[in-house]
Formats: C-alpha cells, structure tokens, sequence
C-alpha cells in the first residue's frame, strides 16, 4: 500500500493535512507525519514513501534543504515531493524548482484540492 | 580734493624759512601748520592724523629732519615728507631719501617754484603709493580668502565620507580622497595621474569602466568594496559653464561618487525578512483557519446533515443558517488571503523587490486572458462584457501576468460597482491626443466602461491610493481592501504607461491605462 510523509513544524497543519487525506487512509494508505526537516529526510530514506508533503519554512532544515538532499540522493530521488510555500512570490518557486520539487500548493490550500492531487499522484 | 583741505606741517628751525614756506604753499591753498623742530613735529604728527604732508629743514636743533623721518616711520605713520636742504649738502638730500623722504627741494633762488611742484608731485605720488598698498593688501586678502576657501573644500572632500575620483577631459585621474582608498584598499595618492581608458585590475576596474562612459546621463553601478562591503557608485560628466553662454559648456573630465551602501542594504534585508516571516506568520494560522472550516463543511454536507430530519423547519433553517455562516467564514478569510498577498505584493513593487518579465506579448490575448478568468463572476452577476478590440495591434514588451493582473483587477471593479447593464472593454492604439508618442514608443490605450455608480470628481484622484475606499463607505462600503488599483498603478507605471479615471456620480466610470509599443517603420504612420 503506498505511504504518504507529511512534514510540517505547525501541529494544526499536520492535523489538516491528516485530515485532508483521512479518505485515502480509509483506503488503506498509510501516513506517517513528522514535525521537522531531518527527521522527514531519515523516514524518507528509510520508508521511501510515494509522496511527501513538505513545510518549507522549518527550524533546523527547512523544505528546500530536504528537497535538495532527496532529488540529489539517486536511492530516493523517485519520491514525489509535494511542497508547501506560503511564499507565492515566482522567485521562491524558482527557488523550489531549483531544489527539484515535482510540484507546489501554497498555503492557504483548499483540504479537496490536496486530496484530488495525491489521488492523481496515487493513480488512486 | 581742494587744496584748502590739504593740510601742510611746515618744519624749520629758522622763522623766516618757516613764514616764507607758509606764505608760498597757503598762495596755492594749502592749509599749513608749523613746528619749530623735529621733536614738535613729531608731537603734531601723532597728536593729528590729518596732516597730509610734512615739509621739513633737515639742520634743526633737538630734532633733525632724518631723525624726524625716522621716528615718523617708527610710530607707523606714513605721512610723506619733503626735505629743504641747502644747496650745498646734496649728499644730505641723499641721506634723507635713503631714510624715507618722499622727494627733496633745494634752498635755492627758485625754491617759489620748485617747492609748489614738488609738494604736487609728493601728494601725487603719495596717493599712488596708498593707492597701491590698497590694491596690494586688498589682493593679499583675496588670495588669503581663496586659499580659505580652497583648503576649506580640499577639507571637505577629504573628510567626505563618500569615495569621490575626478578625471580630466584625457581620462587621467586628478582627484581621489581618502574615502575612496579606505573603500578600495588602496592608497589614494597612487591613483593619480592614472589612466582610466588603459584599464585597471581589482575592484576598481567598474569604477574605472563606468567612468570612461561618458555620458551625460549619470550611470549607477553597485559594486564590491573592500572588506565584503558594498557601494554604490554614481558618475557623471563635469562641464564648466563659460562666461559666454553662446558657447556650450566645456568637458573637463568625469567624476564618480561611492558611497557604502552596506548598512541600507543590511536593513533592506531585514525589513524583507520581516515581510515574509509576518506573512509566513499570518499564512499558517490562515490556513488553519480556512482549511478546517473547509474540512467541516464537507464533513457536515456528507455525513451530519444527511442524517438529520428533513421536514422539520427549524433545522432546515439551522442548516441554512450553519451554510451562510461557513461561507461568511471562508470568504473573510480568503479576503485576508487576498489582503495579505496585495500589501506584500506593494511593498515589494514599492521596494524595486520585483522581479519583472520582458516578453513580447500580444494585448489581444492578455485581455481574452483576464476575460476568461472573471467569465463565472459576470455570469453570477447578470452582467455582459461587450469587446470592441482593434485588430492588428502592435505587439507590446510586457510581463504578461502582471498586465493580467491590471486588467482583471479593473474588470472585477467594474463588476463589483455595476449591477445590470454590460461592460465595455476596449483596445486602440492611442490617438495622439491624449498620449502622445515619446522616445520612439507608441501607446496602445485599454479602456474599460461600466454603466455603474460612477466616483465623484473629488474622489478620483483618490482612488489610486493605498487603502482609499470612496463614496459614502460607511453605509455602504465595497468588498475588498483599496489595494487594487494601486497596485494597477505601479504595474502601469512600470511598463511606461499611464492609468486614470474618467468618470460621472451615478453615470458610470471609464478606467484607462496605456501601455508603450515600439514603433515598426510601417506602423508609425497611423500614430
Ligand atoms: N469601476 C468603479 N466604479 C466605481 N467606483 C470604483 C470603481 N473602481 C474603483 N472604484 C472606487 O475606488 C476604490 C478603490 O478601488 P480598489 O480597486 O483600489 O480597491 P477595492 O476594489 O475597494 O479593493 P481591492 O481591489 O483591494 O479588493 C473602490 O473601493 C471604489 O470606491
Ligand atoms: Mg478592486
């Protein structure tokens, strides 16, 4: 079954994130959340999981960091990495493509949207 | 000067010699006064400052005229005298000139004559010589004054603070102060006379490029300083007027000024850093905010609602009720949304902070572009959009979202303060009249007509404002926060056009703007 990461340091986003995707957990996707960048990068490498959901703005690593590390990390390369900016100035999503990220959604994001994405990235 | 305010001291022991001299000089009008020696000479002198001319015997008891001559001068007076010697002591005559007589006249049979005309000739030349030493001690001064004023800027420029080097007309460098050593790490005094067109290593190079440009526009350039610093460098050409203003002012040389910009640039961060993390800041529990209030609206129209009665009034009117109530929520808190993109998105066009797009792009497609994307708001509404776009436009130099973004912000205004009726949307090339063309650019002019509530006179300079909401906004004031059409304005004026308002209370508005097209040798014609 695939897995999904969620990485955010705010415990409200993880909650929504979890909620937003609860329909898939009913399916049977498991998820698996976290609050901080270095620990993201350790699961990532550990459980490989299909999709990440990743904070940029983080203590410690931030989102561009993991994301760099995963796409230059040829054994995790492969993990869709969705990220989430609150920044929707183009320089900071160039920032992102540079560090590699498949797609983003900036915050606020709409709970329906994440889920018809993940769906999408699932082929679920 | 008559000759009556002339006043004589006339110095002999012998009193004929005395009454003679006196009688000869007051038949030409002269005033005289006497002394019977040096001494009493001496004491007339530095008792009266009007004597204008001393006339003295050179053998006098207690004083004689050389000593007289000499103490005149240690007392600082410089009263000319005139020594009678006898014709037998030339060498006297000589000894009285060496010691400062102005002249000397000989007792002699023509001593009628000869004293009248060298009593003129003294005063002549007496006046010459004050006359002289005005000039001379006026120039001193000057020249003390301009060496004040010179080493004053001297001073100045090299106590400024701001790096400052000067060429002549031939590129060499003239002038560099201290500050601009300090900010290059180099020694100023080995600087001059350098040639700036030769070229030059290390982080002076742009500074020596950017002054060989030459051009009458001042150039700018930021570039590295010594230790990790960064300035700012501004040069110009130096012309110096000439007195004839028929003929141009004369190139002397260039100048470039530096100025550390490090510290503006470090608060320029932080002000930046403090933009994103209050964004930041706000976004997070924003989203939170929204996110949930989405997540229970779904979870109440698919799980709860379901559940409850259907023929009971009460709820119905609690269901509704709970509907109105979560869109209110949802929609406040996408208008913070929106609120809180718009003063980032200002201050960052205020600040220069963004970064714009240049591409050829066609206006035709931008506005089909921002239609498309208000399509559902005006459908929702009951309102029609009416096209009149002129066909063969120009292509314009743009960043194609941003102008999207001017024309949805415009079209969305139109909308928001019509309620029935159709909006008229028009694109032409600018007719002269109200743009004309300016350095080889055309204008294309983008007009949007709605039959609304129109802004009154007083009110339409306002709107372009930061905040500003007209008409009578506290019965009736409109969605939104008044940042859109300043940040229209910003989007307009950096492309090179122009935006404004035409518009009648209760009639309708006509909002503007126009966008500069480079001119093609075949279009130029219709402009
Ligand atoms: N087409 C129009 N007809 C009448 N009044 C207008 C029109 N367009 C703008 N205004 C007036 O100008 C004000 C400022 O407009 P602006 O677009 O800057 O702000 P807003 O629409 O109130 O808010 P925002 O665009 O930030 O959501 C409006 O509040 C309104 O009073
Ligand atoms: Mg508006």
């Amino acid at each position: 079954m695939p897995k999904i990461l969620i990485v955010d340091d705010d415990p409200c986003i993880r909650i929504l994130l979890k909620q937003s995707l609860e329909e898939l957990e009913d399916e049977g996707v498991e998820l698996i959340i976290t609050d901080n960048g270095e620990s993201a990068l350790d699961i990532i490498k550990r459980e490989i999981p299909d999709v990440v959901f990743l904070d940029v703005m983080m203590p410690k690593m931030n989102g561009f960091d993991v994301c760099n590390a995963v796409k230059n990390d040829p054994a995790i390369s492969n993990v869709f990495i969705v990220l989430l900016t609150v920044m929707s100035q183009k320089v900071d999503k160039l920032r992102g493509k540079a560090a590699g990220a498949d797609i983003y959604i900036t915050k606020p994001f709409n709970p329906d949207e994440v889920l018809d994405v993940t769906r999408k990235i699932l082929g679920m | 000067m008559n000759n009556t305010e002339i006043k004589i001291l006339v110095v002999d022991d012998d009193p004929f010699v005395r009454d003679m001299l006196t009688m000869i000089l007051e038949g030409s009008g002269y005033t005289i006064v006497t002394a019977e020696n040096g001494l009493e000479a001496l004491k007339m002198c530095i008792a009266d400052s009007d004597i204008d001319l001393i006339v003295s015997d050179v053998n006098m008891p207690v004083m004689d005229g050389i000593q007289l001559i000499k103490e005149i001068r240690n007392y600082g007076l410089d009263v000319p005298i005139i020594m009678v010697t006898g014709v037998s002591s030339i060498s006297v005559a000589v000894d009285a000139l060496s010691s400062g007589a102005i002249d000397y006249v000989l007792k002699d049979e023509g001593i009628e004559e000869t004293i009248i005309i060298t009593v003129k000739r003294a005063l002549a030349k007496h006046q010459i010589e004050l006359q002289n030493k005005q000039l001379i001690a006026d120039l001193a001064a000057k020249t003390t004054e301009q060496e004040y004023t010179l080493s004053n800027l001297t001073a100045i420029i090299s106590n400024m603070p701001n790096g400052l080097l000067v060429t002549n007309a031939q590129s060499s460098i003239t002038l560099a102060n201290p500050a601009i050593g300090r900010m290059f790490g180099v020694n100023e005094a080995d600087l001059l006379g350098k040639d700036c067109q030769s070229g030059f290593a290390g982080k002076l190079a742009p500074l020596f490029e950017m002054i060989c440009v030459q051009s009458d526009e001042p150039v700018a350039i930021q570039m590295e300083l010594d230790g990790g610093r960064l300035g700012s460098a501004v040069a110009a050409v130096i012309r110096k007027k000439q007195k004839n203003s028929e003929i141009p002012d004369e190139f002397i040389g260039n100048l470039v000024i530096v100025r550390d910009v490090t510290l503006e640039k470090e608060i320029e961060r932080m002000k930046d850093d403090f933009l994103s993390t209050v964004s930041h800041e706000l976004r997070t529990p924003l989203t939170s905010v929204l996110g949930f209030t989405k997540v229970i609206r779904k979870k109440l129209e698919e799980v709860i609602f379901p559940q409850l009665p259907s023929d009971d009034a009460k709820t119905d009117r609690t269901v509704q009720q709970i509907n109105e109530n979560i869109g209110i929520i949802i929609s406040e808190g996408e208008r913070l949304t929106t609120l809180i993109n718009d003063v980032l998105d200002l201050s960052k066009m205020e600040a220069g902070k963004v970064e714009w797009k240049q591409e050829p792009a066609l206006i035709q497609e931008i506005m089909e572009q921002a239609i498309a994307a208000t399509t559902s708001l005006f459908e929702n509404k009951g309102v029609t959009i009416v096209k009149d776009i002129v066909v063969d436009l120009p292509c314009i130099s743009c960043d194609r979202d941003r102008i999207v973004q001017v024309v949805i912000n415009l079209l969305s205004n139109a909308l928001k303060f019509t309620d029935k009726g159709s909006i008229a949307v028009m694109v032409r090339r600018s007719t002269g009249n109200d743009c004309p063309a300016e350095n080889g650019h055309g204008f294309i002019v983008v007009s949007i007509v709605d039959p609304g509530i129109g802004i009154a006179g007083k009110d339409q300079e306002n709107v372009f404002e930061k905040f500003k909401q007209v008409g009578d906004t506290l019965t009736d004031r409109p969605k939104g926060s008044g940042l859109g059409l300043p940040i229209c304005k910003q989007i307009v004026e950096y492309h090179g056009g122009k935006i404004w308002v035409e518009s009648e209370l209760g009639k309708g508005s006509t909002f503007c703007f126009t966008l500069p097209h480079i001119l093609t040798a075949g279009m130029s014609k219709y402009e």
